[in-house]
This record gives structure tokens, C-alpha cells and sequence, in this order.
């Protein structure tokens, strides 16, 4: 299953709108098979922030864990972000 | 404390008087009218003055952003038009387009990612944290200073210490928060699995990509500054009430 970042919008900020944001897709998640990939792409999204990062990414390592792939993490507030959860929160994403 | 040697950081009256090209007397006059703030190293010891306030008292936004944050009673709104947001949602446009705007050419969309990240996630952490427990005006000061490339973000919240003694009892301080809130993940709001990283997140985009963060609240000051990791933390002589950032980009 492919999650385009890019259709919740061009700035991905605030914690309410990154639950609102996964509670979207969450009957999508349903459909995903137990040998399927879950791949989140970051292309074209222009700034995000780390609470928004972790309402959408947060859950979705909980219920996919090695199976999330994170793809074109190019930007640099992604990358930031990403960081922060993964030094304060000891979150560690797959990002291809 | 502070190190009082490093004289990027904190510069003692004399020195601090001349950068502003004013008398001593003056600048201690400026302080006890709330305009600037000192820190002492002892408890009669000598004063010292923050560089980066030095730098900042003449500047507009930042002696607006003093009286909105000045304790009492609050400021005349009408004094402040164009630059309070009650609203989230007005002002999370005017973070984000607007400064992509502004700085689009000036400096690289990398950046520009950078500033409006940790400028939004200071401006969510004042609106979500104060929810419906704003002391009086609701809602945010905000100042964009294109060419002096910094941002001031101010709110007359409840301040980091209320709010988080409310799942940390054993913090007594407003020193002892900010340390604890820049370095810990912590939340006043854990109860709806809200896992605060804002303030954390602030720290790293300076440190890796921006210029200086100064963050003050209660009668605590802390300073960030580009690739240190150190956390400069004082108790200052001029409480405000809520939270005050300053963004150097």
C-alpha cells in the first residue's frame, strides 16, 4: 500500500491534523495484507513538523513495524523531524 | 549557570552599556523597566546581559513581544493589530506561506523548510497547551523581521512550569522546566497520547540548521545557538507571564 504524503497537503504541521490525517486512511490499513509493504513517500511535500510526523508515523509502526518504508526523505525538516523521534522518542524508521 | 566568560553569550554592564552606546545607569534603568534583563552570578554578584537581548532591545517586533509577555495586567490589543492571532488557524497560513514568500530566493527551500518547522511548532505547543485555560488574551503574538532574519513567537499562556507540574509535582522551577522540556519527552497532555516532541524538535533545527533560539518563561531564560549542543539556561531578573521565542534564521 503507497501513502502519498503529498495529497494531505504541501505543509504537514499540528498534531490534530496529522490524527485527523491517519483516522483518513485508517480503513484503507484494513486492506493490506500480512506479506504487504506499507511505503510512505515524502516527495513534493514542502515542510513538516515533528507532531504531525508522529500521529501519522507513530501508529503505523505500531501496527506494520518492519513492514513501514519511508521513501524520498529528501527534505530537511523531514529529516530533522524523523530525528527528533528518533533520539526523544527511540522511534527508528525504515527510510529507504 | 551560564559561563560567564564567554562573551558571545553575556557581556557585564560596562561592556553591555558600551555595545548599546549607552551609561550604565541607563541600562540599569532599562532593565528595571522590564525592557531587558540581566543575570547575576552570585546572589549580590555582578550583573551580566545576554548579547543576543543586547542585540535585539532596539528592534521593534522584540520590544512589542516585552510588554505582551509583561506580567499584571494585560496590553491594549489595539496596539498589537496585525500582529495577535487568536486563532490557530489563522496564524499557521501566515507561518507557512507567508514566510516561504518572504524568504523564496533569499535563502534555500531546505531552510526555508527549517524555519517554518520550528516556527510552527512553537506557535502549536502555545495554542495546544493553553487550551482552555487561557489566564487572559487568547491566542498568539507573532513578528516576521525578513531582513534582520528573525522571528518572535509570544503568548500570555499558563507558561511551561504550571503546565507541566501537572504530570511532573517534583519540578519546582522555571529553570529546572526548560531544561527538562528541551531535553525529556514530556506532555501536559499524555492523557490523549500526545507525546511532546515540539520543543525538542525547536532545539534540533536550530542546532543543525539556524542561527539562535532564546526561549524565555516565568523568570527562566534558555539559549540555543547553531551547532551547540549546550543548553544555556538563566534565572533572569524580569518574569514574564507565558512563553516568549525568538527565532534567529
Amino acid at each position: 500500500m503507497n501513502i502519498e504524503l503529498i495529497k494531505f497537503g504541501a505543509d504537514l504541521h499540528g498534531r490534530p491534523a496529522g490524527k485527523d490525517a491517519f483516522d483518513s486512511i485508517a480503513l484503507r490499513l484494513r486492506t493490506v495484507a500480512p506479506e504487504d509493504r506499507v511505503i510512505v513517500d515524502f516527495k513534493d511535500v514542502r515542510s513538516f513538523s515533528t507532531s504531525w510526523l508522529d500521529e501519522m508515523l507513530t501508529p503505523l509502526q505500531e501496527i506494520f513495524g518492519d513492514r513501514l518504508l519511508l521513501i524520498h526523505v529528501t527534505n530537511l525538516s523531514a529529516k530533522l523531524s524523523l530525528q527528533t523521534l528518533r533520539k526523544i522518542g527511540g522511534k527508528e524508521f525504515i527510510v529507504e | 549557570m551560564t559561563h560567564i566568560s564567554d562573551k558571545n553569550l553575556l557581556l557585564p554592564i560596562g561592556e553591555a552599556a558600551s555595545l548599546l552606546g549607552v551609561h550604565a545607569a541607563t541600562l540599569r534603568r532599562m532593565e528595571n523597566r522590564g525592557l531587558i534583563d540581566s543575570v547575576r552570578n552570585s546572589t549580590r554578584g555582578k550583573r551580566y546581559f545576554f548579547k543576543a537581548d543586547l542585540l535585539n532591545i532596539k528592534h521593534d517586533g522584540y520590544k512589542m513581544a516585552k510588554k505582551w509577555v509583561q506580567t499584571g495586567k494585560p496590553p491594549a490589543l489595539k496596539k498589537f493589530e496585525g500582529y495577535y492571532y487568536s486563532d490557530e488557524s489563522l496564524i499557521n497560513g501566515e507561518v507557512t506561506i507567508r514566510i516561504r514568500e518572504l524568504l523564496s530566493g533569499l535563502m534555500s527551500d531546505d531552510h526555508i523548510s527549517v524555519v517554518i518547522s520550528a516556527a510552527i511548532e512553537l506557535v502549536n505547543n502555545a495554542f495546544y497547551h493553553n487550551q482552555g485555560q487561557w489566564p487572559d488574551i487568547v491566542g498568539v503574538f507573532y513578528f516576521f523581521d525578513r531582513a534582520g532574519q528573525r522571528l518572535i513567537i509570544a503568548d500570555r499562556g499558563v507558561g511551561l512550569l504550571k503546565n507541566l507540574r501537572s504530570v511532573r509535582p517534583d519540578i519546582s522551577t522555571h529553570t529546572e522546566v526548560l531544561r527538562v522540556a528541551f531535553t525529556e519527552q514530556i506532555s501536559s497532555r499524555p492523557v490523549e497520547g500526545h507525546r511532546g516532541y515540539g520543543l525538542k524538535h525547536a532545539r534540533a533545527c536550530i542546532v543543525s540548521e539556524l542561527k539562535r533560539l532564546v526561549f524565555q518563561t516565568g523568570n527562566a531564560r534558555l539559549e540555543v545557538r547553531a551547532k551547540d549542543e549546550n543548553l544555556y539556561i538563566d534565572e533572569v531578573s524580569n518574569p514574564i507571564q507565558g512563553c516568549l521565542a525568538i527565532i534567529e534564521f
